[in-house]
This record gives structure tokens, C-alpha cells and sequence, in this order.
């Protein structure tokens, strides 16, 4: 998507150089603590004491943190559930969001407004942890994932943004083809959903850190161990301020590693763990964010 | 002149429409039916905000007594109003910013550079607040690197972190920080959606650059603007627990404790679910209040609303 | 733009392809709903003669807790001949007392409960057990408990937690002890002068930080401003610490040593990795550690990364000496629910933990791992730094070997020799916004004077909003209460 309006422009403006500079310092601000956090996860034991926010590079360099927390097999369960979770999770979200975002853009439809005047109201008001738990429990749902994946399976916030995207599609596009005899289901995933592509890509995205940072109800709704994700992992260490407890197994077999592994080490080396899937993520839905193909139908 | 029974016909019965959109009804019921099931239906829960909990037995019911608990204290009304300034604060100053950031990565023009851009600006926004608020605490400290800046410019340590009249703008400039990248990658996608096309025909006319962000960008992603606006208007009272509860001390209590720290203090802390509930619902009915109520203001003005 | 003519898809009239979408739909949500990973953890069947017990406490679910567990059933049933089996519910930490109320709530209620608030509502609606019935009849547990226990299961007889009072203890480094010729200090004055010198060798770092108020300093130097409880009599009547004539005297100390460098003066933003991290990296010469295993914790750390140890003083003397420890009530401990069916015997497993075979297993943890035995005597690993007892940690035992290191066991000593009783008591659902606010009141006040933002004169203007503010109602409950 090369932005066409700057044809025939001169390359170099003051308004440019000066926009820039200003997006280089965001840039930099932003990723600065995280590489921050990367070099102290790097950095050996015997330097970590001294490491702090303004180191820039790593003394002592050592991938034994990384090492130690990756082999860790909570960690990699953790790890495992989460990608569960986030796929399965996905179509769920993907799929209903798409449908009701199809069906409500329709203005004249019957009841639209009190349709969406309750969907808003869940937004605000949440009934609160006790009245989900029992829910779940009388579905059948406690320690399941499917209680994980469907406790927010549309989130109106969402919704809505989808909406938006739909309705850029043009609606002559649409009676159309409803016109020829194209049944609604065809016309959203033929349609409307390539048509607001970047909409999806969005959502999706959304969704999917959604699911990612998802903690407190795992907690809550899955009791087995087996079954947390990945962020309820990391934080039961870092939170509990007691690497002995998370080391403990690690060194039921080898003992000696605890030294060498810091908790200001740990703790570095699982936010980097943590980000590292979105980092490699959020590229692939990038690609999405263009303007639908509008395939030679709007010419007239 | 149209015929009587002509404009009959351009408003069909409320019958022949539902008729009509039958398969809409039958895509759309799975979404309400999920409403239904994982929203509404536990709603009925939320019943214990007028009810004192029992573990063995059926609750009892207090009718206002949690309410009574939340507003007596002597300082309902500076938590209420913390809650108000920190939200006002972040509308005014935050609320603009992602959107002027996805205006300006749009005007690069090296696709690298862009593209680069938009892979890192949003990382901080999966720092936890634990971690930013150590961030920002040693930045601010009156020997951290803002000050020692200020400083060698002749200027006074300021205590940041510690003083009434700044904190505020912490957690302004923090959450700045934090969100203004993810927030933008809405408005990103939203302005990239916009065909090439419409550009292309707006050159042709001989607009300038200028002409076309206001012509055709800023028109076209209006209403997701006043959408985000109006959506988030519905967390108003929330004003960003997790940041004040890790950014908040002795010396600034009293300056930013909102009502869920509070609540958190005097409820969660004891298991007084009850509490959290009844805090839970007043903020709610605020948030919809305010939502209903500029989604009216906004069809009237620019016939656009939340949907 | 007119009507785009979209190539026809063919037959199709848009009733079964999306009578079909709509029959995968849902089939897709009935398979999201009965997917579950396989490797569910089953409760284990329970051996033919074991009793299970279920137990619920914050973070027993990993290995060397799960190890520990198997060794206290073998060391139960050769102890009393009865065969048990612990059954954890796993709760991480985050979630715990919100989880905890959720099984209440949900009517599945564990044998053992661990508690870290959040008790009282469950006492209140009577679902733990008095356990002063079976504290009374047991030897063991009458010689493992100290006064304050007593006092405090006298006052609230549902939890049980058998663990030396927690204060904090000062510990210095020996090297600026020794610079500045001392071996300990004891009057306030002697502490105060130490400090100053250590300043004055040190300017460029502050002596002493606590983390995010004075809660932990205030252990060492409460009693020798008066305050020698959390409500001290003053003409005759009960006055609130934080607002007593000892308080101020307090407040205006703080502020010099604020105002001298020697407080950190950004204690108010340092939390606890903050303050061991500038300890560890020589920025501050004296921290206020919990006694004990933490103490060994802080000095082993602070010789690895600075090569010198950690002496522990005593509190500071001045009207009085000494460390309050409240008697309320327990602020955690262990419960048994009011429903389970095996009191007696689950008692008799908190018994046998608090005997010496079952503390001995407490406090040197896992053979292998945290000791080996070398021939009859126990040596303990450099891994035993990493152990601590998940059940009880008895005042009175001595095990075969030193359970602490130089530090621990020096702050353990002072702290049992300085302890004194602190009668209190626990503040009404009523008064309890009241009381948060007054915190609040005093929280602000506190800091602005220590800072030197307000001068010691505005501590009166501070009294009279405190009382102002709801103070005088709490303040005549407490007499009440106190009678």
C-alpha cells in the first residue's frame, strides 16, 4: 500500500524531517525498557546485582536464564494451553463477531436498537466474579476450557469497531448482491469480510491479545494446574516473590542452578518470553491492514 | 406525487421485515444467544450488591446497606471526584493522541520505516503496570534522569512522584506511553482501509496533502473516532485500577485514590464481594448514562452515533 | 457508482449452504464446549486405609511442597500409625482469597484451610472450628505456643498459626558497624549517633530506607518514644498510636534524619525489591528485616554481592524498649471447616507438625536437597537458603543442627526477648470506611512532616482533623472495648 498522494512530491521537507524525528523518539521510548529488560534477562549472575534501568549492555552474557526458564515443563505447558486457548478461542470470536457485526449494520432491521442498546449494556456492567463462577459450575464447564474460550466469546467493544468496518463496505455492493440471489452467509464471508479486511485483521488481533494476557478467570475457572496458561504461570512467580517455589522442581534434579539464576534475571527473562509470540504475531495481521480489494466492482 | 399506497409500501409491516431478514435472525441469534446465556443470566447475580453473603443458606437482604457503607465515608466524594479529574484528564489530553500518531506514521512514505514503526510502538502496552510503575518511579526520582535533565538546566528537582500537583500528570503521561501505540493500530486500519482511489481522484482535482487529511481522512475515520470516543465514555468511572494501584503512595493518597482502590481497600481486601458489587453497579449506571446520552448528542449533531 | 454486476455463483438460493454454515456453527461451539486436554488431574483414589485430607493453601502445588507433603504422611503414619493423604487444591497466589471465598461460597469446603484474611467473614457465619478444645488437650501444642498465641486464640480461637511474632528486626552492616568502632547500640542515642557517623563516612548514600512508609523502622524506634502498643494510655485514657504524644516526638526524630540524608529519602517510593536491592548494592547501610530466615536470606545475599554480613541490633531504649506484638488475632493460620467429618484427626496432623519429628521435617526440609546426612549429623545444603516450613515454625524447637544461620539466630533471640504483648482488637465492618480514611488522613500527614514539607507544628492541625474525621468515634470504641 505505497501512499500514492505523495507523487511528484520533493523527498525532503522541513514538516517531514521534524514528523520523523518526532516518530523516531516514540519509537525509541518505546522499545527502549523492553530491550532494557532483554539485556538485564542476558546479563550473568555475577553482574546482576548492578543492572538496572539504565543498562545498555549485557555483562557476563549468558543464555542460562532463558535456558532454565524454557526448560521448565510448567512453562512450556503454560505455554501450550495458552496457543490452545487462542486458537480455539479465535474461531469463536472470529466467527460470531462476524455474524452479528453483518446483521446489526443493517439499519432497518427490526428491533436493531434494542438489540444493541443490550449488547451495550453488557459492556458496562458485569455481573461480577461470583454470579460466572456459579454459572460455569451449572454448565459443567469448571475446569474445562471451553469456560476460558466462551466467557467472552464477543466482546461488544469489538463488535462494534466491526461494525464500522462493514459499513465502509458499500451497500450497493451488498443489495446486490442479495438482489442476484446471494444467500446472507455467502455475502458475509464472499463479501463483506474481504471487502474489510483490515477490520478483521483488527479484531483478530484483538481478540488474539485478548486471549494472550488472559490471567484472573483462568484462575478462577480452571483448577487444574495442568491446564493454566501461560500468564497465570509467570505471574504465580513473579507475584509469590519466592523463586524457590517455581526453581523447587528445577532443582530437584540439578542442583547449583538456583544460584546461578536470579530472581531480577527471571523476571526480566519471562516478560521477554512473554512478548516474544506477539512480537512475531502482530507482523503476520500487518499485512491485512489494507484497503479492501474492490475487484473492478465500483467503476461506474 | 406518490400514491397513498406507493409510500405504504416503502415502510414494510414489522411482520414482512422480520419475515424478511429471517436468515439475519437466525445468523444473529448464536451472538444473543451468548449474551444471554454468559451475561444476562448472571446478572441476575449481581443481586448480592443488596445482600449480605452467607455461606450456609440463602443471602440475606440489606436493601442500600452496602450503598450506606460506600457513600458515608467522609471520603466518597474526593474518591468520586479523583475518579473524575484522572478520566477528564486522560480524555482531554490522551484520547487525541493515537489518533494524531496514526495521521503521522501515515505520512511516511519509506514503507520500512512504517512498517518498523508500527511493529514496535505498541510493545509497551504489554508492560505490566507493576513494571512500568518501577519504570516511571526511577525515571521521576528526584535523582533520576528527568530531574538530573531539569537540573542541568538550572532548573529545581521536582518530586514527581511524591507531589499533589503533578502525579496527576504521571499517570497522564505514563498511560500516554503505554497505550498511545496500541491505540493507534485501530486508526491505522482504519485510515489504510480508505481506497487509494478516493486519493487518487482528489490529486487529479489538485488537492494538497493537507486538503487531503481533511477532506477525505479525517471525514471518512470520523466516526470510528466518535465510536472509540463514545464507547470508552462508558468506563469513565474506571479511570485505570491496575495504574494507580502500582503508582500510588502515602504521600499522593489522597490525590488519586479512586473508587476502585477504595473499594478494593474496604471490600475486595475482606471478602466483601457484596461491596465491589454495589460499587460496580453505580459506576456501570454512570458509564451508560454517559453513553446514551452523547450517542443521542451525537446523532443530532452528526447523525452518527455508536452504531 | 451504479449496480456492480457480480458474477453469478450459480445455483445456489441462500437457503442450504447457510442452513449448512449455521449446522457447522454449531457444531463447532458443542465441540469447543466438551474439548478438554487430556491429562485432566484426577483426584487420586485413595489407598484402601488412607483418609484424604483436603487442603487448601496459596502455592502448595509445586515439587519440593508436594515432596515435603509425602514425607509428612510417612512420618504421621510411623508417628501414630494412621494413614493419611493430602489432597491440595492448587491456588496460585493472585487469585487465592477470591478463590477461597468461591469454594466457601459454592458450598466445597477443604478439611485444612489456610487463611491470609478474609477470615472473618467465614468465622462470623460459623464454618471454622473453636479449636480451643483441642488446643487444651494437647501437650504438644501447650508447649509450642507462646503468650501472644494464647492471648490471640483467646481472642479468635479459628486459626491456629504457630510462627514467631513478625518484626522487624535492625540489621546493620558489620563493616560500618565496626567503622565506627561499635559492636551493637542500644539507647536511642547510641543508635542515633551511629547513624550520623555512618552518614558522615558515607555522605553520598542514605543510612536507613523502609519501603513506602515507616511501618518497618517504626518496630525499632516505637517504644522509645512511648508508643509501646497500638492504643497507649494517655490521662487515664486509651489514645490511637499514630495521634499520641509519642507520635510526635517520633515524627520530629524522622524528620532529622530525613531532613540529615540519613532516612532515604525516597523510602516512600521504594518497595521491597527496591530497598534489598540497595542493600545488596551498598546504598544503604540498615534495613529493618523480618527475623529470622529472612535475615539469613538478606545475609547471605549481602555477602555474595558485597562481601560483608549483617549484625542485628536491638530495638532502640529511650521511655521504653521493646517490639509490640498485637494480640488481636491472627492475620493468617491455619483453620479446620466446621463440616469436616475429621477434625480430630486433622488436628492431630497440625499436632504432629508442631512435635519435634514433625518440625524437624518443617525446618530442614527435603533429605537430598536441603541436608544430607552425613553418618548421624545433618548438614544442610547451600540449597536449605531456599526452604522454609509450609506449616509451622515453632519458637521453641532446637533441632540437631543450627536451623538459622548467625543472623537469623541473632535476630530470633532479640526478637523473643523484646517482645511485649499489645492488646488490640479488630475494627468493626461500621467504622471501617471511618477507619480507611483516617489511614489515609495519616498516611498524608505523616509523610509531609517527615519530608520537612510541613513543619512538627502542624502534627496538632493533623490531631484535630484525625478526630475530626471520625477519630473520636473509633477512639471511644476502643475504650469500650479496652475496659
Amino acid at each position: 500500500m505505497v501512499n500514492m498522494r505523495n507523487r511528484g512530491r520533493s523527498q525532503v521537507s522541513l514538516p517531514g524531517i521534524i514528523i520523523h524525528l518526532v516518530l523516531v523518539s516514540v519509537a525509541l521510548a518505546m522499545v527502549y525498557p523492553l530491550y532494557n529488560q532483554l539485556v538485564i534477562a542476558l546479563t550473568g549472575s555475577d553482574y546482576i546485582a548492578q543492572a538496572d534501568g539504565m543498562t545498555l549492555i549485557p555483562k557476563g552474557i549468558t543464555l542460562s536464564t532463558f535456558k532454565a526458564v524454557l526448560s521448565f515443563p510448567k512453562v512450556y505447558r503454560g505455554l501450550f494451553n495458552t496457543l490452545f486457548i487462542t486458537a480455539f478461542g479465535l474461531i469463536v470470536n472470529i466467527v460470531l463477531t462476524s455474524l452479528g457485526a453483518y446483521v446489526l449494520i443493517k439499519k432497518d432491521l427490526a428491533g436493531r436498537n434494542v438489540f444493541m442498546t443490550l449488547i451495550i449494556i453488557t459492556m458496562i456492567f458485569e455481573a461480577g466474579l461470583i454470579p460466572d463462577y456459579f454459572l460455569m459450575r451449572d454448565l459443567g464447564l469448571l475446569d474445562r476450557y471451553a469456560s476460558v474460550i466462551l466467557y467472552k466469546a464477543v466482546n461488544p467493544y469489538y463488535l462494534i469497531i466491526l461494525m464500522r468496518f462493514f459499513g465502509g463496505v458499500p451497500k450497493s455492493l451488498i443489495e446486490a448482491a442479495r438482489i442476484d440471489g446471494y444467500g446472507e452467509v455467502r455475502i458475509l464471508f464472499r463479501i463483506m469480510i474481504p471487502l474489510s479486511i483490515a477490520g478483521i485483521a483488527t479484531i483478530t488481533l484483538f481478540y488474539g491479545v485478548f486471549h494472550w494476557n488472559e490471567y484472573f478467570r483462568s484462575m478462577i475457572y480452571l483448577t487444574s494446574e495442568v491446564k493454566w496458561p501461560l500468564q497465570v504461570v509467570i505471574r504465580e512467580l513473579v507475584v509469590s516473590q519466592e523463586k524457590a517455589a517455581f526453581i523447587g522442581a528445577l532443582n530437584f534434579i540439578t542442583s547449583g542452578t538456583a544460584a546461578a539464576i536470579e530472581f531480577k534475571a527471571l523476571k526480566a527473562a519471562l516478560i521477554i518470553i512473554a512478548i516474544v509470540p506477539i512480537l512475531l504475531f502482530y507482523p503476520l495481521v500487518l499485512r491485512y491492514f489494507v484497503s479492501g480489494k474492490l475487484s473492478g466492482s465500483i467503476k461506474e | 406525487m406518490r400514491r397513498r399506497d406507493e409510500m405504504h409500501k416503502s415502510t414494510p409491516s414489522l411482520k414482512k421485515r422480520i419475515y424478511r431478514d429471517r436468515h439475519l435472525y437466525l445468523m444473529l441469534f448464536p451472538v444473543l444467544l451468548f449474551f444471554l446465556i454468559w451475561h444476562y443470566v448472571p446478572m441476575w447475580g449481581a443481586r448480592i450488591a443488596f445482600q449480605d453473603i452467607r455461606f450456609f443458606g440463602e443471602n440475606e437482604w440489606v436493601g442500600l446497606k452496602h450503598y450506606r457503607l460506600l457513600f458515608s465515608s467522609p471520603v466518597f466524594l474526593r474518591v468520586f471526584l479523583n475518579t473524575v479529574v484522572i478520566s477528564t484528564m486522560k480524555i482531554l489530553f490522551f484520547f487525541p493522541l493515537p489518533i494524531a500518531l496514526a495521521f503521522l506514521i501515515h505520512e511516511v512514505k519509506s514503507h520500512a520505516f512504517r512498517k518498523t514503526l508500527q511493529s514496535v510502538i505498541y510493545l509497551p502496552h504489554f508492560l505490566s503496570w507493576v513494571v512500568i510503575a518501577g519504570i516511571f518511579t526511577t525515571l521521576l526520582s528526584p535523582t533520576g534522569l528527568v530531574n538530573s535533565l531539569i537540573t542541568f538546566f538550572g532548573g529545581e528537582v521536582i518530586p514527581f512522584m511524591t507531589s499533589n500537583s503533578h502525579i496527576r500528570w504521571v499517570f497522564v503521561v505514563s498511560e500516554i506511553w503505554r497505550s498511545i501505540g496500541w491505540d493507534s493500530i485501530l486508526y491505522i486500519a482504519a485510515i489504510n482501509s480508505i481506497p487509494n482511489e478516493l486519493y487518487d481522484a482528489a490529486i487529479v482535482d489538485g488537492a494538497s496533502r493537507m486538503q487531503q487529511v481533511f477532506r477525505i481522512t479525517l471525514p471518512i475515520i470520523l466516526p470510528t473516532v466518535i465510536t472509540v470516543f463514545i464507547l470508552n465514555l462508558g468506563f469513565f468511572m474506571n479511570a485505570g485500577f491496575d495504574q494507580v494501584f502500582n503508582m500510588m503512595n502515602d504521600a499522593v493518597i489522597n490525590h488519586v485514590d479512586i473508587i476502585d482502590t477504595y473499594v478494593y481497600r474496604i471490600g475486595l481486601q475482606k471478602g466483601n464481594f457484596s461491596l465491589a458489587t454495589a460499587a460496580g453497579l453505580f459506576k456501570g449506571i454512570i458509564g451508560l448514562i454517559l453513553i446514551l446520552s452523547t450517542d443521542r448528542l451525537s446523532r443530532k449533531i452528526s447523525g452518527e452515533g455508536v452504531w | 457508482m451504479g449496480s456492480g454486476r457480480v458474477p453469478r455463483p450459480g445455483k445456489d438460493q441462500g437457503g442450504s449452504p447457510m442452513k449448512r454454515m449455521l449446522m457447522y456453527l454449531m457444531m463447532l461451539l458443542v465441540l469447543t464446549s466438551t474439548v478438554s486436554a487430556a491429562g485432566v488431574a484426577e483426584q487420586p483414589a485413595a489407598a484402601d486405609e488412607a483418609v484424604v485430607i483436603d487442603l487448601m493453601a496459596k502455592d502448595f502445588s509445586d515439587d519440593w511442597t508436594l515432596a515435603h507433603l509425602k514425607n509428612i504422611e510417612k512420618g504421621f503414619e510411623e508417628a501414630t500409625g494412621k494413614k493419611i493423604e493430602f489432597n491440595v487444591w492448587p491456588t496460585p497466589e493472585g487469585a487465592y482469597a477470591e478463590k477461597l471465598n468461591l469454594m466457601l461460597l459454592s458450598g466445597q469446603v477443604p478439611d485444612l484451610i489456610y487463611f491470609q484474611g478474609g477470615d472473618e467473614t467465614a468465622s462470623q457465619q460459623g464454618i471454622l472450628t473453636d479449636l480451643r478444645p483441642f488446643i487444651e488437650e494437647s501437650d504438644v501444642m501447650q508447649k509450642a505456643l507462646l503468650d501472644f498465641n494464647r492471648d490471640r486464640i483467646e481472642n479468635y480461637p479459628y486459626l491456629l498459626w504457630l510462627a514467631p511474632p513478625r518484626v522487624r528486626v535492625a540489621v546493620v552492616r558489620e563493616d560500618y558497624l565496626a567503622e565506627a568502632g561499635l559492636s551493637s547500640v542500644e539507647t536511642l542515642d547510641e543508635y542515633y549517633q551511629l547513624m550520623k557517623s555512618i552518614k558522615a563516612a558515607h555522605p553520598a548514600y542514605p543510612v536507613i530506607t523502609d519501603t513506602g512508609n515507616t511501618a518497618r523502622m517504626d518496630f525499632t524506634f516505637d517504644h522509645a518514644f512511648g508508643i509501646t502498643a497500638t492504643w497507649v494510655k494517655e490521662n487515664g485514657s486509651y489514645v490511637y498510636r499514630d495521634v499520641s504524644q509519642g507520635a510526635r516526638e517520633k515524627l520530629a526524630f524522622y524528620q532529622k534524619l530525613y531532613r540529615e540524608g540519613i532516612l532515604d529519602n525516597e523510602y516512600i517510593t521504594t518497595k521491597w525489591d527496591g530497598m534489598e536491592d540497595k542493600l545488596y548494592t551498598g546504598k544503604v547501610a540498615m534495613v529493618f528485616a523480618t527475623q529470622g530466615l529472612v535475615a539469613d536470606i538478606y545475609n547471605s545475599k549481602i555477602q555474595e554481592t558485597q562481601g560483608v554480613g549483617l549484625v542485628a541490633l536491638p530495638p532502640a531504649k529511650g521511655v521504653s524498649q521493646g517490639y509490640a506484638v498485637s494480640s488481636a488475632k491472627e492475620t493468617r493460620g491455619w483453620a479446620i471447616s466446621a463440616g469436616s467429618d475429621k477434625k480430630e484427626l486433622v488436628f492431630e496432623v497440625l499436632e504432629y507438625l508442631a512435635s519435634d519429628e514433625g518440625q524437624f521435617l518443617e525446618r530442614y526440609g527435603l533429605e537430598g536437597v536441603h541436608y544430607v546426612m552425613e553418618g548421624d549429623t545433618v548438614v544442610r545444603t547451600e540449597e536449605s537458603a531456599n526452604w522454609w516450613p509450609r506449616f509451622h515454625e515453632v519458637v521453641n524447637y532446637s533441632g540437631p543442627t543450627p536451623v538459622l544461620g548467625e543472623a537469623g539466630t541473632a535476630s530470633w533471640d532479640i526478637a523473643g526477648r523484646y517482645s511485649v504483648g499489645d492488646p488490640d482488637f479488630p475494627i468493626p465492618e461500621e467504622l471501617s470506611a471511618t477507619w480507611d480514611a483516617l489511614q489515609n488522613l495519616t498516611k498524608e500527614y505523616y509523610y509531609r512532616i517527615i519530608s520537612g514539607e510541613y513543619p512538627i507544628s502542624r502534627f496538632d492541625e493533623y490531631v484535630q482533623k484525625w478526630y475530626d474525621l471520625g477519630g473520636d468515634e473509633v477512639t471511644s470504641y476502643a475504650n469500650e472495648q479496652m475496659k
